[in-house]
């Protein structure tokens, strides 16, 4: 069923904000954290309506909590295999002598004929789906704002401060994983692993914002959202440091996204466009192929980010990923993937082909996207964009 | 004032063959132990010795570059040299010593270059000809490739003697190795290692024009010129000048001193004199509170020296400028990482950029940069004492006593004094007693004018939530902030005639107690627009500089290699 | 039957390379900015030798040298790394469809392959009860070969041979699998980079030349040709300097140096400079700055 509705706002001011962002880090994801409204009390613009921030967060987020996934998180590989077997089967493998036969039994279905493997080539592969998410809550944003001709029937999200429509069907797919959230319920490796991998500077992202005349209410704004090789300079607390430099290059990492948008009631969102990042990646980079497990394409995406009294901002960007995106890193990492992280690569990607609910393509009428959210927060800083850069040479 | 004059005894692991043990002393009569058993003359090549000065590990480096060029690393850890109360490093290093633990790192960096210079992809450059059989001695062969390599690192030519000594001990290495260039490197590491190189060793003869009294020689003046100026070792046109005796004729010195000072390299020479006179060795123990001052990191502490010296050199040798702009100059240049500390906009990620601040960031010259704020400065919070006295020791060669060793500092450290929001009103309760005061009174009020800039020299607003005060004052000059400062610091005639007395003790290895030598340097200096081009001309060409204090002779110096 | 072996220089390789010959006469300043839309696996590294097969030559294309065969037809690459999820074996994925586009460069009749690609980690656990199987013994680490003969894949060299769909093929540095454009005309590269960077025309960069030169001393490969730099991506040249010289910096040589090769060593300045060819040499930007050297300087060539 395709939603037929219209985002809820609330009212500007309705929920305070905490303390800036500027406290002890990391800290726990709080709805407050992306979805509020603006405190009052918002500084003027510079008088060039020049602003730029490097992004010092960028995650998918959860809501966190055991009722999104009441039947526990996706099983890996062994523990699927396990849950496959007959009791009788199931409690005699698992004893301790039986753990050499186990291993094997479950690695073996990672394997296919002729060499064949769940991650390298996963479409060889007939997984069942994942358990997905049950709960109606989720961060994102209403990305089809109800048009049904190129979108696929999906149900939507409630926000936690209860915006409507909200089309976050990743997460529906993948929200169960242990990546995102742990057995507990509480934000799992991807909270921690993505923030690591955003301080060490190897995708760090930057937002420069021209033409700001208001922070309250600015009908015309450009947004340019764009990678930088510079490194983040971080505090001893893991806080990004406001006024630092960066510049966006030619070089690799080098997307550089040029978006329109409007402030309305402190809230700055984005006309829909493409959105493409990229991570530049360290350790496992050689793999790489193509830059494409480094790519973080966004179709059809949006920016919505709330400015803070502190001048920092808060949002999130959201639009429709290729709908297998999100394997690209395990399939590149092939057998490997399945047997040391018992990653199910051919299970994922029929989760989110069946989840999938954008992208439409006319003829075959099939979704070839599946809309995603990351939660952005940025601090201010001095951007030096390409074109500047070049004028000062 | 004479220091005790100098004694080395140094152990020298020649070779893994070859022990050898010398002691150097520049005292006559000094005990010789243990009885030489095979001798090397160590010096007197040229006469008198009338000083020795232990390289800087800055002049170590340029001299191995230039030498055997940019590839060969020296890899090692330089025993500093002490820098005396209130002097330069310069002085210091005519009564520096080496350790053994300080020679056994001379030994293992002369073995690496040695190795490199003669490793398969070095050696045809350095030699010249081929042994007749790589696996053994060749004594004409390895004389023809060590008596250049002496020419250089001795930077005089090998006495006869001298280069039969490391022949001999090329052919000593080769035997037992089997390799002709592993003895030659094994000679090569003990000129290393010998304080003809280690030591800049000054020679004087009779001075024609006082007769009975002793000038610098030809190539003890071609190694001060290229010292001084350029921070390394004599080049070729040097050496060939002094062998030419061309340096104690006034008009080729002159002309000599004039192309060096007009030179690209006199940047480097410059760079040391200034990274000298401030004391630049202090960064190396800098800390800051990681807490305190998040802006504070490894790459802004590798700025902040790069930062005061380039806006010097720019200022002095790019510009020509006036020295006593340099406290008033609001150009600089700038990096990424010290974009933060002044919360400025960079436009590039790598490098340095020229940068001017505004007039109203308050950031005039040297004194307005975070290195020299940071530098001065606790680790948790500024200190207008230490600013002030640094101001007055360094920039205006006034010394400033050191506090009683009783002091009460309880007031100046509790920052979290609520009743005593800023350093001001913390100085002023700390200077109820008189005992302190006194000193205070010189520090502070020039001091105090820099009150906005932090402990890392970031700017702040304000202190604890209060106000900042940054009246200042520098004797009878009362002004407000760094730029008042900066006006007062160009117009006080102490800075020109500090940095003239500075230049003669950095070129001469010794404090120059002549007033009147001081007065006519500076009087030179005034007179050329304060440049330092025409300072450091006039200290190199000034007959008086050549002549040897009537103390200075320091007798006979004996040296001997046992082996 | 043909087997083509490691080290074997003779028949069917050619030594006439027109291409080498061809890297002249083009700009001398303002260096093309580095090429840096690509991903870190492209572009093709230089040619590891001069050396190719019969059948195939270099022409001048419109961004530079490329390979093409006898007639002028460019050679592409299919690259078989962004393949492998149509399998393990993506040599064999161009049947059918593809190569109804596709030309496949056949080896020789009778060669035998002598490259594989890697399967990597993706065996099957042994049964249970059973040890693991020995692995082959490793090749040794500067081993052009594996233990089963067949080169590795880090270090065979240039050209190569696979087992493809159609048989033996052309392989060009271990991963791109030769083909030719059906229909196209002679000369064109209209297709480089088809097919998300799966496709690309095989470029020809010359080998890179060995110096017998000082250490700080390498060479890039710029505008269809190599020029000397120093050893760090700054720029080097040469030329005469009457005023303004700030930038001319001298590429400093030992003063106890005796030169190397046509490298000489001049004592006259205040610093001990490198001459090449008798010439001072200087230091200028790096390569991928607007300017690397000044006006007036002049680059040189190995």
């Amino acid at each position: 069923m395709i939603s037929q509705r219209m985002p809820k706002l609330l009212a500007a001011g309705a929920i305070a904000l905490g303390a800036g962002s500027m406290g002890a880090a990391p800290q726990p994801f709080t709805p407050q954290a992306i979805g509020d409204a603006p405190a009052r009390s918002l500084p003027a613009p510079p008088a060039d309506g020049v602003m730029g921030f490097v992004v010092s967060d960028f995650v998918q987020p959860i809501v966190e909590g055991k009722d999104a996934c009441p039947d526990g998180p996706v099983p890996k590989l062994r523990e699927a295999y396990i849950a496959s077997l007959p009791a009788a089967e199931r409690e005699r493998l698992t004893r301790k002598e039986n753990e050499a036969e186990l291993l094997r039994a479950w690695q073996m279905t990672a394997f296919g004929k002729n060499g064949t493997n769940i991650c390298s080539q996963p479409e060889m592969f007939d997984r069942p789906t994942f358990r997905t998410v049950q709960s109606k809550v989720a961060w994102g944003l209403d990305l089809d704002e109800g048009n049904a001709t190129d979108t696929c029937a999906h149900d939507t999200f409630t926000t936690p401060n209860g915006q409507t429509g909200i089309d976050n069907q990743e997460y529906r797919a993948l929200g169960c994983k242990l990546e995102w959230r742990t057995k507990d319920g509480v934000g799992g490796d991807n909270q921690i692993g993505m923030k690591q991998f955003h301080n060490s500077g190897e995708w760090t992202q930057v937002i420069l914002l021209r033409g700001v005349d208001s922070l309250e209410n600015d009908p015309s704004v450009e947004v340019v959202y764009a990678n930088t090789p510079d490194r983040p300079m971080i505090d001893a607390k893991g806080n990004y440091l406001p006024g630092i430099t960066y510049s966006i290059s030619t070089k690799p990492p080098r997307e550089r996204n040029v978006l329109k948008g409007r402030i309305v009631g402190g809230v700055l969102m984005t006309d829909p466009g493409d959105i493409k990042l990229t991570q530049t990646w360290g350790q496992g980079g050689a793999r790489d192929i193509r830059g494409n497990r480094a790519r973080w394409d966004y179709r059809k995406a949006r920016l919505r980010l709330e400015f803070q009294p502190d001048g920092s901002l808060k949002g999130m960007m959201a639009g429709y990923r290729p709908v297998a995106d999100p394997i690209i890193s395990p399939a590149l990492g092939g057998a490997g993937s399945a047997l040391v992280a018992g990653i199910d690569c051919a299970g994922e990607l029929a989760t989110l082909r069946k989840y999938a609910d954008g992208l439409k393509d006319p003829k075959t009428g099939k979704c070839n996207g599946i809309s995603a959210t990351q939660r952005i927060s940025a601090v201010p800083a001095y951007i030096n964009d390409i074109n500047q850069r070049r004028a000062s040479r | 004032m004479r220091r005790p004059k100098t004694l080395l005894a140094l152990s020298l692991a020649a070779s893994a063959f070859a022990f050898g043990v010398w002691t150097v002393s520049a005292d006559a009569g000094a005990p010789q132990k243990p009885t030489p058993l095979a001798t090397a003359p160590l010096t007197a090549a040229n006469g008198q010795i009338v000083a020795m000065r232990r390289l800087s590990e800055s002049q170590y480096r340029s001299a191995i570059t230039d030498i055997f060029g940019p590839d060969i690393t020296v890899a090692g850890r330089f025993e500093p040299v002490v820098r005396p109360v209130g002097e330069l490093i310069a002085s210091g290093s005519s009564d520096a010593a080496i350790s053994p633990a300080g020679l056994e790192q001379f030994d293992a960096m002369a073995r690496v270059i040695a190795a490199q210079t003669f490793n398969e992809a070095h050696r045809s450059q350095f030699s010249d000809c081929t042994p007749a059989d790589a696996s053994a001695a060749d004594v004409a062969c390895a004389s023809r490739i060590l008596a250049p390599l002496g020419r250089y690192l001795f930077r005089r030519p090998l006495t006869t003697e001298e280069q039969a000594f490391y022949v001999k001990l090329a052919g000593s290495g080769a035997g037992p190795t089997k390799s002709f260039y592993k003895g030659i490197e094994l000679a090569l590491a003990a000129m290393l290692t010998s304080p003809n190189f280690l030591y800049i060793i000054e020679t004087a003869e009779p001075d024609p024009a006082n007769p009975g009294e002793l000038r610098l020689d030809n190539y003890s003046r071609a190694t001060r010129l290229a010292m001084t100026l350029w921070n390394t070792t004599p080049n070729d046109m040097l050496l060939d000048a002094a062998a030419a005796g061309s340096l104690t004729d006034q008009a080729k010195l002159e002309s000599i001193a004039n192309r060096m000072t007009q030179s690209p390299r006199m940047e480097a020479g410059v760079r040391a004199f200034f990274a000298d006179m401030l004391k630049f060795e202090k960064f190396d123990e800098m800390a800051k509170d990681p807490v305190i001052y998040p802006y504070f990191n490894q790459d802004v502490l590798k700025a902040l020296p790069e930062q005061m010296l380039r806006t010097i050199s720019d200022h002095l040798l790019t510009r020509n400028g006036d020295y006593r702009d340099l406290f008033t100059t609001r150009r600089t240049f700038m990096t990424r990482a010290l974009g933060g500390i002044y919360q400025v906009r960079v436009p590039v990620s790598d490098g340095w950029v020229p940068y001017e601040f505004s007039p109203a960031d308050d950031r005039a010259g040297l004194l307005g940069q975070a290195g020299f704020l940071a530098l001065y400065s606790h680790s948790g919070r500024s200190s207008p004492t230490l600013r002030g006295r640094a101001i007055r020791e360094l920039m205006m060669c006034q010394p400033v006593p050191n506090p009683p060793g009783n002091v009460n500092f309880t007031a100046v450290q509790d920052t979290e004094n609520k009743a005593m929001p800023t350093a001001r009103i913390r100085l002023s309760a700390h200077n109820s007693d008189p005992v302190c005061a006194a000193c205070h009174k010189i520090t502070d009020p020039p001091g105090l004018s820099l009150e906005k800039f932090d402990g890392i020299g970031k700017y702040r607003a304000a202190e604890n939530g209060a106000q900042i005060d940054i009246n200042g004052a520098l004797g009878s000059a009362k002004f407000s902030g760094g730029a008042g400062l900066g006006q007062a610091m160009n117009a006080s005639g102490a800075t020109t005639q500090c940095v003239a007395s500075r230049a003669l003790e950095y070129t001469t290895g010794r404090v120059v107690s002549d007033e009147a030598l001081v007065q006519s340097t500076e009087k030179a200096f005034a007179a050329k627009g304060y440049g330092i081009r025409s300072l450091f001309f006039q200290v190199m060409t000034s007959p008086q500089n050549w002549r040897v204090p009537k103390s200075a002779p320091v007798g006979a110096t004996r040296v001997s290699l046992n082996r | 039957m043909l087997v083509i072996k490691p080290g074997n220089s003779g028949t069917p390789w050619e030594t006439d390379v027109n291409g080498t010959r061809l890297a002249v006469g083009l700009a001398i300043l303002g260096f093309a900015q580095a090429v840096s839309a690509q991903p870190a696996d492209l572009p093709i590294a230089p040619a590891r030798t001069d050396q190719f097969p019969n059948g195939f030559k270099v022409i001048r294309a419109k961004d530079g040298q490329v390979y093409a065969t006898k007639d002028g037809h460019t050679l592409y690459g299919m690259d078989m790394r962004t393949l492998i999820a149509f399998g393990p074996d993506p040599a064999l994925y161009c049947r059918d469809e593809c190569t109804k586009v596709w030309e496949p460069m056949l080896a020789p009749p009778g060669s035998k392959p002598n490259i594989a690609f890697p399967r990597g980690f993706g065996s099957p656990p042994p049964p249970a009860g059973q040890a693991p199987r020995p692995a082959a013994a490793p090749a040794a680490s500067n081993s052009d070969l594996n233990p089963d003969g067949l080169y590795n894949t880090q270090r065979a060299p240039d050209w190569t041979l696979i087992q493809g769909a159609s048989g033996p093929q052309w392989v060009y540095k271990s991963w791109h699998l030769v083909f030719t454009r059906k229909g196209d005309k002679p000369g064109s590269t209209a297709h480089d980079g088809a097919d998300n960077l799966t496709w690309n025309t095989l470029k020809f960069v010359p080998p890179v030349p060995k110096l017998t030169a000082p250490q700080s001393v390498a060479a890039a490969y710029r505008d269809g040709a190599y020029i000397l730099t120093h050893k760090d991506g700054r720029a080097l040249f040469t030329g005469i300097c009457r005023k303004d010289c700030t930038d001319w910096s001298p590429l400093t040589a030992p003063a106890a140096g005796r030169g190397l090769g046509e490298w000489t060593v001049s004592r006259s300045g205040d610093t001990p400079q490198w001459l090449y060819r008798g010439k001072p040499v200087y230091v200028g930007a790096a390569l991928d700055t607007p300017a690397p050297i000044p006006a007036n300087g002049k680059v040189l060539r190995p």
